[in-house]
């Protein structure tokens, strides 16, 4: 894993544990792979050496907890170390609900939508390849059957196709890429949310 | 380790690093590699805490461009390493109770 990778992750668990000073923890981290890379340390091993995101930001929320309970209660003893709050089974069941009841139709317009873009984006492909043949051809034989004039036209009516259909590939694909991307990120953040509840 | 226990040595350990000057978390990382295996993880809480409580101060300066938080002792920490002292002779006192 690449340091930007992980510090995305760890943004986005610091969020999840519930982490109220998210910016110090941030910056903590940023200042050390900054001064391991200068060290001259590779991205991968300081991710490595770093570890999961997820679990620092779970031990930074329980400190959190630990000095909040702190300061409530100055003069407690025997103050058990708090873990981050878990799903509870009702809440469990409760999400399974949202997600059998809004989440698979929304996977799957989402899914429909990306099958329309990237039909989209072939349907470009196939017009730039049709324009393409047909100013070939009617560069080569046109000017038999047709007048020059009407000919130059038809030339030109063939080259706008393929443009268009460049256009289109060009566009519908990138925008197919990141709606790829976000899908498999959405997933990879609950398998890994999921996980971590289990 | 008892985890209130480590809790304790290792504020006194990165007080102890302090001690001998301001520093920053990677160099107090690797000043301590030399007694005591501490993560980044565990660092980072444990100056939050002693930052929280008075012990340590800090001051922000710019470094190769970029900002670097240096951590200083105060006098409150001067006296958190003298009550683990005190402490620690206790704990010999214990200790060899225990061991007899």
């Amino acid at each position: 894993m690449n340091v930007k990778k992980w510090k995305k992750q760890f943004r986005k668990s610091l969020k999840l544990c519930g982490v109220k000073d998210t910016f110090a923890a941030e910056s903590f981290y940023d200042e050390l792979i900054d001064d391991k890379l200068e060290s001259g340390d590779s991205e991968e091993l300081i991710t490595a050496k770093l570890g999961d995101p997820y679990s620092i930001a779970e031990k930074i929320a329980a400190e959190e907890s630990d000095a909040k309970r702190r300061e409530d209660n100055p003069n407690g003893r025997n103050a058990s170390r708090v873990r981050t709050k878990r799903l509870s089974v009702a809440a469990i069941i409760g999400y399974a609900f949202l997600v059998v009841c809004i989440g698979v139709p929304l996977f799957c317009a989402y899914l429909g939508i990306i099958v329309a873009v990237v039909s989209v984006s072939v349907a470009g492909v196939a017009c730039s390849v049709g324009g393409s043949v047909s100013t070939v051809a009617l560069f080569l034989v046109g000017f038999f059957f047709n007048s020059a004039i009407k000919n130059v036209l038809l030339i030109s009516c063939a080259l706008c196709l393929t443009g268009v259909g460049l256009l289109l590939f060009v566009l519908f694909a990138k925008i197919s890429a990141l709606m790829i991307k976000g899908l498999i990120g959405v997933f990879k953040f609950t398998v890994n949310v999921i996980k971590k509840e289990i | 380790m008892d985890s209130q226990l480590k809790r304790g040595l290792l504020d006194a350990c990165v007080l102890a690093v302090l001690r001998r000057g301001e520093s920053y978390g990677y160099k107090i990382i690797s000043d301590l590699s030399e007694y005591i295996d501490v993560s980044e993880s565990t660092l980072y809480p444990v100056l939050r805490r002693l930052e929280s409580c008075g012990a340590v101060k800090t001051r922000s300066e710019e470094f190769n461009g970029r900002i670097r938080k240096y951590y200083a002792i105060t006098q409150a920490g001067i006296s958190k390493i003298n009550d683990f002292i005190e402490d620690m002779a206790q704990f010999k006192k214990i200790e060899s109770l225990i061991l007899e």
